[in-house]
This record gives structure tokens, C-alpha cells and sequence, in this order.
């Protein structure tokens, strides 16, 4: 199997420009974590912002700039991709996807980018599909960034929430109450030919899973079942001897740094050092992962696990070894963790790479998938495997006219937005046809979707609830589904599938789309089967779902 | 106060689409949460925004909302003494 390197990388934050220059902001316990007043009437909150305005795309191409150019390579070619990671780009006007291209457009790259938007573990789910992508062999680098902006939208949903501090988060401490936000854009480069691997500072992207807690779409699992099934995954039999400490998401809410001490409990880390990063930064969103997987790898590079600013007393039910001060390390791997609203959860394995090269004795599983069965649902017609489904009404009014003539029985369907309700019902006819025993619990089938607007019907019934002063009564219930990939948690938690969960934005659906889904889908090699495929929605009686049940079938 | 609980019902009913519910289905002095109406986290969530939407009650520490959501009764009878509009 190809090894997949990382060979450059840039930080643009309200810290510091440049990686090393913001490891050594965060050595010095710099933090850009202030109060934030302007935006009446969403109450004051603490948040680490910009200085200067600035449109987000050009923060991208900047950043991208500066990583590249450390590569002496050229962009403009066939085997360079863009693989974007966003909650909500620069906001409702304009798609993920036609962000990504203009950016791409702008930095000279000719290929199709590909965006991932999984919530707040968007980051690494960027890398892992970079290294998917990579070990295909389609691509010989792949630019990874991660982009996020503050917005009245962001901040007043995570008010509704209740989530967000007053005052500096406190990652696992006793005393913390809720996390502060952030913004930052991130870049790393990553590499599969073997000629990069000689750089100077290279990482080797060892492992990367994703998957879900098939539990609530925005409570962590209070088993910690995702993020445990993670480190589970991307951990090696003998990790712990060179693990030099595991990167927590460590948002300071009381329940996800709870939950993510019970995953390390059952994973047997407590006695490795934890790191969160929140405390310098502020949650970076999209941004995270890729900003906190570059911080570990200089913070490896320079032999040292990073102190967790904020943290003073353990607050969480086992004794997680947080490191409260920076103290020095021989050990060259590290694990970076994420959870995210859908209950996915992300982790990946990383490690200094050796001063001589080991061969890569693994060889690529290749498959070729099959599809098993197919559904296209319209807002006037539904095909399954090619049949008209005899149905009367038409819109969002079909969906409901599905889940009765079904009997699917499951009260949570009304609170879902169209989307979720759209994903829903494809799955559950797709299931049905399927004809498998139902609801045993799996994480060995994944949930891997698409669309091209996110979720911008949905964003706008929740924009109408911040819109004016005297009406200002942001819902966290439409809150919560303003992120695509609540549809694949949706699916996960009715079917307890703890497998992947992944969502994509592509400007459309087109075969081609559909063989990088399962391209990406399998790049799991845990996973036999997934649902893969397109559900949009750009208005409640707009939509189009085309879902295909498929299964891996291998041979070496 | 009887005309209070029934509005809260379906205010209750409407704000968490809960489809297929009518005011007499819901039990005046049964749990909102955990069973019953089998709400959860984000429903919780939502009552409160229902608090000061409707009745003017700003509830910034979410945990008060365990006892003020005891019950439908428990939730009228915080609305009568703490109501603004």
C-alpha cells in the first residue's frame, strides 16, 4: 500500500502566519480568545477572529500559497487535487462547491476539487479522504484545507445550543462550561510518490476512520461508542510504546470531554498524555482538524507534548492524563480525535517518518463495487430498481406519503428538516428491499452521501429565526440540521450502523461522482457495504435522492 | 389555569412537531421527558426558546429547565408566576 506522506503545510490564524510561527505563539501560551460585542442581538461571546476583513476564498488561496510553494513542485497538473473541509464556507450565498472552484481556479489548479462538510470533524475527514484518494493512485498530492468564518448564523446557533463559554473554555476541567469559538484556515499537502518521503519534517498519515455513535444527531454518546470504535481502528497492536499523546477534540462542553474520557478509559489511554488545542484557538470548525493534526506534527518535530491551556483540574469521570504543563517526548506518533454533530466521530494515526525508508509491504485491495439496489426519489416520482412505486402526492407531502404507506413508525421523522426526511425514507425503502434482518447493530456498512447546496433549505428556515431584532429567537432544533451530514446520522442511528458516515458537496451528481463515493466509501477496508450516493434538497418541495445499496466486493 | 395548560399543550405540540398528537393525548402531570413524550436534549432546548418566545422568560441556565419541564402543569404554573407578556 502506498505510503502517504505529508510534505508541507501553513497555518493562517488571528495568531500568527505560518506553522512554526503559531507553534511558538502557542509554546508561549499566546491565545487571540477575546470578548466579541458587535453583533446585537446575538448576545456577546468569546471568540478567537480575524483583525482584518478579509473574504474567505482569498484567506484560502493565501494559505494555499504559502503551503505550496514550499513544495518547488507545479500546481497545474492533472495529479493535483483540492480537497476542501467546511461547515459553511463564507455563508448562504455561495455553495461549498463553487467556493472550492473559484479557490482552485484562482491557485492554478486544474482538477475537480472535492469538498468534504461532516461537521466539526470535517478536518480530518478532509485528510482521510485525501489519503483515499491518494492511495487510488489518481492523484499524486493532494491539498488539504480547511476553511471557516464567523457568522451571526454560527454563533447565534451555538447560543441556542447553550454550548458556547462566556469566558476562556477550560478543555476537562472541572470547572468548564462550554466552548469559545474560533477562526483559522489550515493547509497541509499530502504526497503519495515515495521521492517526497526524503523531505525534510515529513509525516506519514499511518491510519484515519470515521465513525458514528448511532446515538442522538447532536448528544455525544455517553459510552463514548464512536470515538472509541475510532481509536479502536486506527490504532497498531504495539501503539502505545511510541504514542506520544493523543490530540483530544476537547471542546470544553461538560459532555464531550466527558465523552471522550470514556472512550480513552475503554481504549486503554488514560495513561498517555492528552492534548487539546481549544483553549489557543477556540473550536476552528472545519478548520480544526487540519490546524490541530499540523500543531501535533511540529509538536513531535520539536519533542514536546504541548500544555492544554485552560486546564488545571480534571473534570471528567476517569483520570485522563491531560497535560497541564509542556514536558518533552522521545515518542514520534500521535493521534489526532474529532466528534462532530450526526454523531460521527474521526480519528488518525500519525508518525514521524523514519530516517530510512521502510518498504511499503501491504498491496492495494482493489474491488469492484456492486450495486445490490437503487432508489430515485423525485418531488412528483420514486424508481426503486427501476420499478414506478405507485404513489399520489407530490413534495415534501410525498415524503410523508412514503413513510405512512411503509410504516416506518418512527415519531423523529416529523422533527427531521426535507433533507433528513428525504435521506430517510430513500434508506428505509432501499433497506427494505434489501430484505436483511433490520436494526442489528454493524459498523461494517457506511453511510456515504452528497449534494450540491448542503443544507441551504433547511439554513434558511433557520436564518428566518435570526433575521430581525424584534423576532430574534434562533431554534436550536432547525439549528441542528443546518449541517448535511445530520441525514447520514439520521440513517446511522435508526439502523445502529457505527460504520462511516460521510457527506460530500459536488456542483452535481454524475456517474463519476458516484465512483468517487465508493472510491472513497471503501477506501475503509473495514467496510463491506454502504449507502452511497445524492441527496439534495434546495427547497422543501425541491429535491432529488438517488441512493444505491452497494457492496464491496474484494479481491487481492 | 386549565386554559393556560391547554394552550402550553399546543404550543408544545407545534413547536416539536409532534405529529399526530392532540392536547387531550398529552397527560397534564406526567414526565415530558425520559418517558412519556419521549422528548429529548434538543426538545429541551427548544422549550426554553418557547419560554421566551411566547411567554417573555429568559432561562439562561439550562438545567433549571429539569424541574420547570417536570411536567406540563409544572411548566404552566412557572409561565403563570414568571410570565412578562
Amino acid at each position: 500500500m502506498n505510503t502517504i506522506t505529508t510534505i508541507a503545510h501553513y497555518i493562517s490564524s488571528p495568531l500568527a502566519q505560518g506553522s512554526q510561527e503559531n507553534f511558538d505563539a502557542m509554546m508561549q501560551g499566546n491565545t487571540a480568545l477575546q470578548r466579541h460585542e458587535a453583533w446585537s442581538p446575538v448576545q456577546p461571546f468569546m471568540a478567537s477572529r480575524f483583525a482584518q476583513e478579509q473574504p474567505l476564498w482569498q484567506r484560502m488561496v493565501h494559505t494555499i500559497q504559502q503551503a505550496w510553494a514550499q513544495t518547488h513542485l507545479p500546481i497545474a497538473s492533472n495529479k493535483v487535487v483540492l480537497v476542501v473541509s467546511s461547515t459553511k464556507g463564507s455563508g448562504l450565498s455561495e455553495p461549498l462547491h463553487a467556493l472550492a472552484n473559484k479557490v482552485a481556479k484562482e491557485v492554478g489548479i486544474t482538477t475537480q476539487p472535492l469538498v468534504v462538510s461532516n461537521a466539526c470533524i470535517s478536518g480530518l475527514c478532509a485528510i482521510i479522504a485525501a489519503k483515499r484518494l491518494l492511495q487510488n493512485g489518481m492523484y499524486s498530492h493532494a491539498i488539504v484545507v480547511g476553511a471557516d468564518e464567523l457568522s451571526p448564523f454560527i454563533v447565534s446557533g451555538f447560543q441556542s445550543f447553550k454550548a458556547l463559554s462566556t469566558s476562556h473554555c477550560k478543555p476537562f476541567d472541572a470547572q468548564r462550561c462550554g466552548l469559545n469559538l474560533g477562526e483559522a484556515v489550515a493547509v497541509m499537502v499530502l504526497s503519495n510518490l515515495p521521492e517526497d518521503k526524503q523531505r525534510s519534517g515529513v509525516f506519514v498519515v499511518e491510519s484515519g476512520v470515521i465513525r458514528n455513535d448511532a446515538n442522538h444527531i447532536s448528544g455525544p454518546s455517553r459510552t463514548g461508542e464512536g470515538c472509541y470504535r475510532a481509536l479502536q481502528a486506527v490504532l497498531p497492536q504495539d501503539s502505545t510504546t511510541n504514542l506520544a499523546f493523543v490530540g483530544v477534540h476537547g471542546t470544553s462542553t461538560p459532555y464531550n470531554d466527558e465523552m471522550e474520557s470514556i472512550a480513552l478509559y475503554r481504549a486503554e489511554l488514560l495513561d498517555v498524555p492528552t492534548v487539546g488545542f481549544k483553549g489557543y484557538y477556540g473550536h476552528t470548525l472545519g478548520t480544526a482538524g487540519v490546524l490541530e493534526t499540523i500543531l501535533s506534527m511540529l509538536a513531535i518535530e520539536h519533542g514536546v507534548v504541548p500544555a492544554t491551556k485552560g486546564f488545571e483540574t480534571l473534570g471528567v469521570s476517569h483520570p485522563v492524563s491531560v497535560s497541564a504543563q509542556a514536558v518533552p517526548t522521545q515518542k514520534t506518533s500521535f493521534v489526532k480525535l474529532l466528534s462532530g454533530f450526526g454523531g460521527c466521530n474521526a480519528a488518525i494515526y500519525c508518525s514521524k517518518a523514519p530516517a530510512v525508508d521502510k518498504p511499503d509491504a501491504t498491496p492495494n485491495a482493489t474491488y469492484t463495487p456492486q450495486t445490490l439496489h437503487h432508489i430515485k426519489i423525485t418531488p412528483t416520482q420514486v424508481w426503486l430498481d427501476n420499478q414506478l412505486v405507485s404513489t399520489e402526492k407530490q413534495g415534501k407531502d410525498l415524503l410523508v406519503e412514503l413513510y405512512k404507506k411503509y410504516n416506518m413508525q418512527y415519531p423523529k421523522f416529523f422533527k427531521m428538516d426535507t433533507l433528513c426526511k428525504l435521506g430517510f425514507v430513500a434508506s428505509e425503502l432501499l433497506l427494505d428491499a434489501e430484505g436483511a434482518p433490520r436494526f442489528e447493530p454493524t459498523d461494517t456498512r457506511a453511510v456515504v452521501l452528497a449534494n450540491a447546496s448542503s443544507s441551504l433549505c433547511n439554513d434558511t428556515h433557520y436564518q428566518a429565526t435570526i433575521e430581525h431584532a424584534e423576532t430574534y429567537f434562533p431554534s436550536p432544533a432547525l439549528f441542528v440540521y443546518t449541517l448535511p451530514n445530520i441525514v447520514t446520522g439520521e440513517i446511522a442511528i435508526r439502523n445502529k450502523y457505527f460504520g462511516e458516515t460521510s457527506f460530500y458537496i459536488y456542483p452535481q451528481f454524475t456517474p463519476q461522482v458516484l465512483a468517487q463515493l465508493q472510491t472513497l466509501a471503501f477506501g475503509d477496508a473495514h467496510t463491506q457495504s454502504a449507502l452511497v450516493g445524492w441527496v439534495e434538497c434546495s427547497a422543501d418541495d425541491v429535491f432529488e435522492a438517488q441512493l444505491y445499496l452497494v457492496t464491496r466486493n474484494q479481491s487481492f | 389555569m386549565e386554559q393556560l395548560i391547554e394552550q402550553v399543550k399546543q404550543q408544545i405540540i407545534e413547536t416539536l412537531n409532534l405529529e399526530d398528537l392532540t392536547p387531550a393525548d398529552i397527560d397534564t402531570d406526567a414526565p415530558l421527558f425520559d418517558k412519556g413524550l419521549g422528548l429529548d436534549s434538543i426538545d429541551a432546548l427548544e422549550l426554553i426558546v418557547l419560554l421566551e418566545r411566547e411567554y417573555g422568560i429568559k432561562l439562561q441556565n439550562p438545567a433549571e429547565g429539569r424541574s420547570i419541564f417536570a411536567s406540563v402543569r409544572a411548566m404552566a404554573e412557572y409561565i403563570e408566576n414568571n410570565r412578562a407578556k
